[in-house]
């Protein structure tokens, strides 16, 4: 255990443990500021939780640039926390507190890594190296694909405003849509769907994606990316950035009834997309993981559709409003507190 | 903008402000108490000491070693004791004082310690080591060291190890009173 004390009170012990607990009460105040302020915007939301993610990655270095003693037993005898007091706490006089913080901040980086990380590696090797491959697959001996489905498309590209990107019919039962958001940015739309929608939920969801590939060109969200992968130990990181993932689905919703002027169709096309009752039951007696997974896609769904279905339109009508002083209460706020968190 | 509106602003950030200061203070009472777990289980994590004595009894039986000899204006009993028992033994004395014309805190500081590794921090550290001799004091091999500390004031320290314990003494004055403070730390 001495070589763990060492170890904590090291600059880079100190920077893995303070990284975490700041972004815990960073992510406290982030959701006081939230409830406080009554924050229903879901880009004000985002905000704070990108702001979450960031502010460990920075807070250690400038605090020690700020006060280089702060490591010292001296002041961390008069701080608000002292983490290596839990940190080094035996439980049951046994087993040190500190086995288990590492092993949530393996399991947070093993996730970032096998979870997040790999996949869109090869997600970008694979866009790199392949060629534009058409979808178009043809069927039976009679029409092919896309012109069968190009009309209904094409009807709803041309009700969109600009950049209207290509889009892709691929050839699936299921309803499925989705947008890559490389060099080149497609829409992948399902003849199961295509058949499925009406002319304004196809809007609705085409709108959608092309919020996606919008949003996607802003440096926030490249940002956030990055932070993402500074902080990949950091469990809090690793909810905070689910969360910012659903609270962009909730801005692209917005954007996408701000092209369509429809949320309720909108609001129909992911009623059509919560899983049917005969997927969940073929989830019984099998994966838990699965189960799970798409048991809190039904969730996630279920809160934008009561979203988009409100009575006032949609969310869109929170954007921008309110005070924007929380920020800066939030910031000082955490700022302060995560200083005397040693 | 319409007076009735800015009204509804400023009322609206006060009531903002005011929840949020509300859920700001049960999160730091939260962390506050969260801080005092620790020490309630007797962690033996380094904590404040009301005397020598009550570190001495919290101690068991390892020897807290205290100097029978002090210069003229270090002041007694010291201002600050902490010690703590886990992941290993270690205490610190700080004695202020008005030595050399100076008031300050701390200006002699005593830590003892069973790992070798252990230091008192910023409290008992040079900006520069000028000179580093091992001499012998009362039979042991010790290590001085003289130099300037943070401000410009010069400093000494002396290290040696008695029982398993690394101990060390650090005054901003020269090495002379430190060595004779030594001395009667091992009579």
């Amino acid at each position: 255990m001495e070589r763990v004390y060492y170890f904590i009170n090291s600059y880079p012990g100190m920077y893995l443990t303070q990284a975490v607990f700041h972004s815990v009460v960073a992510a406290i105040l982030a959701d006081c500021s939230i409830i406080a302020w009554r924050i229903t915007d879901p880009v004000r939301r985002q905000f704070l939780r990108i702001s979450v993610i960031m502010i460990p990655i920075l807070s250690f270095p400038l605090f020690q640039l700020i006060n280089p003693d702060r490591g010292a037993v001296l002041f961390r005898l008069d701080t608000l926390m002292d983490t290596s007091g839990w940190l080094l706490l035996e439980l049951w006089g046994k087993v040190p507190v500190i086995w288990f913080f590492c092993f949530v901040l393996l399991l947070a980086a093993f996730i970032f890594i096998f979870q997040e990380f790999l996949p869109i590696l090869l997600h970008t090797i694979r866009s790199v190296r392949e060629k534009d491959e058409t979808a178009v697959d043809e069927d039976d001996g009679s029409e092919p694909l896309q012109e069968r489905y190009s009309d209904a498309v094409m009807r709803v590209l041309d009700s969109l405003p600009d950049p209207r990107p290509d889009i892709e019919i691929i050839d699936d039962d299921d309803l499925v849509v989705f947008s890559s958001t490389g060099r080149v940015p497609l829409v992948y739309v399902s003849t199961g769907l295509i058949d499925a929608f009406d002319h304004e939920q196809l809007r609705g969801a085409v709108a959608h994606e092309i919020a996606h590939i919008r949003r996607t060109r802003k440096p926030v969200l490249t940002m956030l990316f990055i932070f993402r992968a500074m902080m990949f130990f950091n469990p809090v990181a690793l909810f905070e950035f689910r969360r910012a993932v659903q609270d962009e689905e909730e801005i692209c919703d917005d954007e996408a009834v701000i092209a369509t002027g429809n949320p309720l169709a909108l609001s129909g096309a992911l009623g059509r997309m919560t899983l049917e009752p005969d997927e969940h039951k073929a989830d019984e007696g099998g994966d838990a993981v699965v189960s799970i997974a798409h048991h809190s896609h039904d969730i996630m769904l279920g809160k934008r559709i009561a979203r988009l279905s409100r009575a006032d339109g949609s969310g869109m009508a929170a954007r921008g409003k309110g005070s924007r002083l929380y920020y800066p209460v939030f910031v000082l706020t955490t700022a302060v507190m995560n200083y005397y968190i040693v | 903008m319409v007076p009735g509106d800015m009204r509804n602003k400023a009322r609206s950030r006060i009531t903002g402000i005011l929840r949020y200061l509300a859920l700001l203070t049960v999160v730091l009472a939260v962390v506050a108490l969260l801080d005092l777990v620790p020490s309630m289980v007797d962690s033996g994590n380094m904590r404040r000491f009301k005397s020598i004595e009550a570190l001495k009894s919290a101690s068991g039986p390892r020897e807290v070693l205290v100097p029978s000899f002090f210069p003229e204006g270090i002041a007694w009993p010291p201002a600050l004791v902490l010690g703590q028992r886990e992941p290993f033994s270690a205490s610190i004395l700080g004695f202020d004082g008005d030595f050399d014309g100076r008031r300050g805190t701390h200006v002699l500081v005593i830590s003892q310690s069973s790992s070798a590794s252990f230091s008192p921090g910023s409290m008992a550290a040079f900006e520069e080591i000028r000179q580093s001799v091992s001499t012998s004091v009362e039979g042991r091999d010790t290590l001085l060291e003289t130099g300037l500390c943070r401000g410009g004031e010069q400093c000494s320290r002396l290290t040696w190890s008695e029982g398993g314990q690394r101990v060390e003494l650090f005054m901003q004055a020269t090495s002379l009173e430190l060595i004779r403070i030594a001395e009667s730390m091992l009579k």
